[in-house]
């Protein structure tokens, strides 16, 4: 019950592949009656809130039920880094991702 | 599969432009663009198949590591054994003691459950009693479909039943009970329950509930008449003493309507009962 996109992490092995430097927006729609707070490890991002200049800064945003964020990160950590719901056993239950840094390879635009 | 319906959280990535000077980097060059144009996103790139641990650690102990998550991040069985309702009901003449009970076993998508429900009066005589046994299955986020079989336990004539019902939240946290059941004469009857929890403060709750019986034919043996064959509304005011241990008090009212109640005054009973009650909901 508890997953991303529908799938626990034990059903999708599929990661979120960025390429390092790459900035990218993440949009968190939460669709349950329950607050998530999805957190990112080896990165901090920006929440997107209108102030351009001055957006907080963060590793963990709290996403209300019914509610959407978005956030932009630049990709700035080569490795494997977890993406996750940070209530422990909604977790476990398989609100999980991986999200791969990986060089640009040759072939990439 | 059937996880339709059960999307629960969504994650949509797109590229976007860098928003500020620390932020730019190879991959977009400002200098050409105009000022606030976007530049364009690129296509997201190949899911990469290595692993970044495997460079530093023992790849074999980094897959076995690999498999324990993807195995820990799944769908775990759990249980909960409910007592939604154990309760004395001081009457005029016996006093009587009632439960609703419910516990279930198994993950998110299915389950098995046992129902229980009934009530008695300490003289002796089991009034009325039920289990049910199901199986339970998700159709959607706020709702299972329940089938199984329910077995009645009484003085006198006594029923098995097949059971389908729909078990689940309604907007507004109104929790639904709802179910057929066909018993082993061929006897059709329906039951709806509903019951809210409204938070007073986070320990002090009113539920308010409602049943309601129906039965498709007259089953005199039985004192249920057709139609809709008695109704029961309850107010019980709990504190949450800790969430796994609330002890209440509240007030219950029984009516039986049409041919049920009919049977109950030809039996010399009271078609409609009102008791002050008091008890405790517990789970573990």
């Amino acid at each position: 019950m508890w997953s991303i996109d529908g799938e626990r992490m034990s059903e999708r092995t599929e990661p979120l592949a960025f390429r390092h430097g790459e900035r990218v927006r993440i949009n968190l729609i939460n669709l349950t009656m329950m607050p998530h707070p999805i957190h990112i490890h080896g990165h901090f991002f920006e929440l997107v809130n209108g102030h351009t200049a001055a957006q907080p800064r963060k590793h963990t945003v709290n996403v209300l039920p019914g509610g959407k964020i978005a956030i932009d990160m630049t990709a700035d950590a080569l490795g494997d880094w977890a993406m996750h719901c940070h209530m422990m056993f909604h977790m476990e239950l398989g609100m999980f991702r991986i999200i791969k840094v990986r060089h640009r390879q040759t072939g990439d635009m | 599969m059937a996880r339709a319906g059960i999307l629960l959280m969504t994650v949509l990535v797109a590229a976007v432009p860098a928003m500020a000077q620390e932020h730019q980097h190879a991959a977009m060059d400002h200098s050409q663009m105009e000022h606030g144009a976007l530049p364009p996103s690129e296509p997201p790139s190949e899911p990469p198949s290595d692993w970044a641990a495997d460079a530093v650690y023992d790849p074999a102990a980094m897959a076995a590591a690999r498999h324990r998550l993807f195995a820990g991040t799944s769908d775990h069985p759990a249980h909960l054994v409910l007592f939604e309702q154990l309760e004395w009901r001081p009457g005029a003449g016996s006093d009587g003691f009632s439960w609703d009970a419910k516990a279930w076993y198994g993950g998110d998508l299915d389950r098995i459950a046992i129902r229980s429900e009934g009530e008695t009066d300490l003289d002796g005589a089991t009034e009325q009693a039920e289990a049910q046994l199901l199986w339970s299955h998700a159709i959607s986020p706020y709702f299972n479909l329940e089938t199984g079989v329910r077995q009645d336990f009484q003085s006198g004539p006594s029923r098995s039943h097949a059971a389908l019902g729909i078990a689940g939240t309604l907007p507004y946290w109104v929790e639904l009970e709802s179910a057929l059941f066909l018993s082993h004469k061929g006897e059709a009857t329906a039951r709806l329950q509903l019951h809210h929890d409204m938070r007073l403060t986070q320990s002090l709750i009113l539920q308010p509930g409602a049943e309601m019986n129906l039965s498709a034919q007259d089953m005199p043996a039985l004192g249920i008449g057709s139609g809709i064959s008695d109704i029961e509304l309850g107010l019980r005011l709990r504190y949450a003493v800790r969430p796994r241990f609330a002890p209440y008090l509240g007030v219950n009212w029984q009516r039986k309507l049409g041919g049920s109640a009919r049977h109950a005054r030809r039996a010399g009973e009271h078609a409609s009962a009102a008791h002050l009650v008091a008890g405790v909901r517990f789970w573990f």
